[in-house]
Parts: structure tokens; C-alpha cells; sequence
């Protein structure tokens, strides 16, 4: 026995009628306008989202960025002995800081980070291995003062003094022994800008 | 070409929308779905417009967007609607009209509880007479898959609605 499917075809047929005759032109150009502007959209929206988020990480990792290393006074000795040659304990490395504090600072439209201009301050250790302190004499680290390339530390020891030691970073040679003394004169220093707290201008 | 693509797809929505809203009824059940899912194939074509190298494809387009979307997401906008008011026609008990319209309503309640590739499966078979293999490459499965989906719904149609299947023996 074999289904007998002209009712069914015809009844298909019946039904289609109630599908209508609307004019869909109008409806359906403005249906694809629609989707066509959503789309148009969507991409600006994620083309904004993805220029934002590559430029966010980028800016974030500038701003990020590691400073170049700063010369630290363990480093700064050169081969060369100054007048007041370091201790002897300091193990000279030939690498010197390939960058001098004095140099003119960039432009600050150029530059990309706040890097500093001038060297680390250096420890109150470290000043004691780069000047010839008295035996039972040191540095306090408390009182050890940095003013761009110019370092100073009060000593302490067994007695009473009212003195400093005065240390200055060159490129090149790094932090060194300048001289001890209880006041300076700016321009004895070659000091004419700023305001400095260990010497006195004019 | 005398005419631009925009005026033959304008010449194809108008002279092939009431073909297409008869497919689209039978596949949703409503007329207003119906347009809808026209609408929504219609503009499909009409972003993919330049892309069809032949005119004479704007239907095969149209009405392969409208059976794809039908079976993958047409059903979960089905609204509840009333139907059969709809559909009721002047009746005159006992005459052939009354006889078509009793086996439309079935038809209409049958088709609303079988499945969206199911119905699709029918549509083709039985309304648009296209053959198992052309089913199945316009719903993109295999001829296999039209075939048993075909035997599910038919089965399913004879126990809802066994009029619409008479037996040939009967018949006779």
C-alpha cells in the first residue's frame, strides 16, 4: 500500500495561497540598508576598539619602559687612580656610563618617559669606598645629599667635625672624590645655576 | 546591459515576491513571518547582488538564504499566533471546497509540529517537486538525510493527519 500524495501536494498547494502578495521591494532595500549601516558600524566600532587598545598597550608600555641603567657608584671607578684614589677594595671596571649628567637634556617634546637627567644618588657605602675616610670614621646615610651630579656626606666618627665630603659624577670616570671642607663657594665649583645646599652662590 | 542591476533585482522582487511569500508561508506557518523571511532573503541578495554573475540567480539566491535561515533560526521568532481564523474560507458542508479547506487546516496544524528541516524537507519534496538530490544540496546535507527526514515527517503527518495521506488503496 503506497501513500497516495496528491491530497497532501494539493493541500500544500491550498496553503501557499495565504502567503500573501505583498510588494517587498521597499521592505527588503530597507531591510539592507539596515544591516548594510549596522555592519558599517560594527567595523568602526571594532576597528575604534582595536586602534584604542593597541595604542593603550603601547602607551603603556612606554610609560613602562625600564629607565636605562642608572650609574651607581660601584661602577663608577675607572682604572685610572684621581688624586684621592679610591679604596682599594673597589674592584675597577673598565664599563663607564655611557651617558653624562651634564649633557643637554632632550627635548622634552621627544622624550618619551621621565628619565632622569642626573645620576643615582649613591650610597653612603659606596662613598666610603671612593673616599679615604679615617679608620672608625663613616658615612651617615641619612645625611647623604645629592644635587644633580654632585654628591655630599657628613662623616662620623670617634670625634667631633664639622666637615663634608664632597663628591662629583663625571661621564666616564662615574662618582669621585672631590674634596672635603666645612663650606664652598659655588663658583669655586664651577656652579653658576640652581641652588645648590652644600655651597653658597655669589 | 540596457538595464542595471538595481532595476532587474527591483524586476525580480516584483514579479517573484508572491512565489517566494507562498514557500516562506508554508515554511513559518504565518503570513507575517513569512514576509519577514522574505524580506531578510531578499535583502541578502541585494548586499550579494554584484556578486551574482547571472540575474537569473537571484532566485536560487533568495530562496537558498530563505530555506537557510528558516532551519537555523527562523523557529525562535515564532510568535503564537492564531492560525485557522486566518484561514477559515466560506465552507459549504459536503462540497469539495469544504473538503480543502478541512485538509489546508490540517495541513497548517501538521506542518506547525514537525521539525524546521522537516517542514523544509516537505516544502521541497511535495510543493516546490524538487528531487531528493536537489533538497539536499539546497539544504546542503546529503540525500540520505532527505530521505529519512522525509519518512519522519510523512510518518508523523499520517498520524496527525491521515487524510492528507490517503492510501492509493484506498483510493481505489
Amino acid at each position: 500500500m503506497t501513500d497516495n500524495l496528491g491530497p497532501l501536494r494539493q493541500a500544500m498547494s491550498d496553503l501557499a495561497e495565504h502567503g500573501g502578495s505583498a510588494d517587498m521591494y521597499e521592505r527588503s532595500l530597507h531591510r539592507s540598508r539596515q544591516v548594510q549601516r549596522r555592519a558599517r558600524v560594527a567595523t568602526a566600532a571594532t576597528a575604534g576598539v582595536a586602534v584604542f587598545a593597541i595604542g593603550g598597550a603601547v602607551a603603556l608600555a612606554t610609560a613602562n619602559r625600564p629607565n636605562p641603567p642608572a650609574p651607581v657608584a660601584t661602577q663608577a671607578p675607572s682604572p685610572s687612580v684621581g688624586p684621592t684614589s679610591a679604596a682599594p677594595s673597589v674592584a675597577p671596571t673598565p664599563a663607564a656610563p655611557s651617558r653624562t649628567p651634564q649633557s643637554p637634556s632632550p627635548d622634552p617634546s621627544t622624550r618619551t618617559s621621565n628619565r632622569p637627567r642626573y645620576p643615582d644618588c649613591p650610597s653612603a657605602k659606596a662613598l666610603e669606598r671612593l673616599a679615604d675616610l679615617p679608620k672608625d670614621w663613616h658615612f651617615v646615610p641619612s645625611r647623604v645629599q645629592c644635587w644633580r651630579n654632585w654628591a655630599t656626606a657628613s662623616p662620623e666618627g670617634p670625634t667631633v667635625g664639622d666637615g663634608i665630603y664632597l663628591f662629583q659624577y663625571r661621564a666616564g670616570t662615574g662618582w669621585r672624590y672631590h674634596s672635603q671642607g666645612s663650606g664652598y663657594r659655588c663658583e669655586d665649583l664651577g656652579i653658576t645655576t640652581g641652588n645648590p645646599p652644600f655651597c653658597e652662590m655669589g | 546591459m540596457s538595464n542595471s542591476i538595481d532595476d532587474l533585482f527591483c524586476e525580480f522582487v516584483r514579479t517573484r515576491s508572491p512565489a517566494l511569500l507562498r514557500t516562506a508561508f508554508l515554511l513559518t506557518g504565518d503570513r507575517h513571518l513569512a514576509e519577514d523571511l522574505v524580506q531578510d532573503a531578499l535583502a541578502r541578495t541585494h548586499r550579494g547582488r554584484h556578486r551574482l554573475d547571472d540575474p537569473g540567480h537571484f532566485e536560487a539566491y533568495t530562496r537558498t538564504a530563505m530555506y537557510h535561515q528558516h532551519v537555523s533560526w527562523w523557529r525562535r521568532r515564532k510568535v503564537a499566533e492564531s492560525l485557522p481564523g486566518d484561514l477559515t474560507d466560506v465552507i459549504q458542508p459536503g462540497s469539495d471546497h469544504a473538503r480543502r479547506t478541512d485538509l489546508k487546516l490540517a495541513l497548517h496544524q501538521a506542518l506547525d509540529r514537525l521539525t524546521r528541516r522537516q517542514r523544509a524537507v516537505l516544502v521541497l519534496r511535495f510543493f516546490e517537486d524538487r528531487s531528493e538530490a536537489e533538497a539536499a544540496d539546497l539544504l546542503q546535507c546529503s540525500v540520505g538525510t532527505i530521505k529519512s527526514q522525509t519518512s519522519k515527517a510523512l510518518a508523523r503527518i499520517r498520524e496527525m493527519a491521515p487524510e492528507l495521506l490517503s492510501a492509493v488503496m484506498e483510493e481505489a
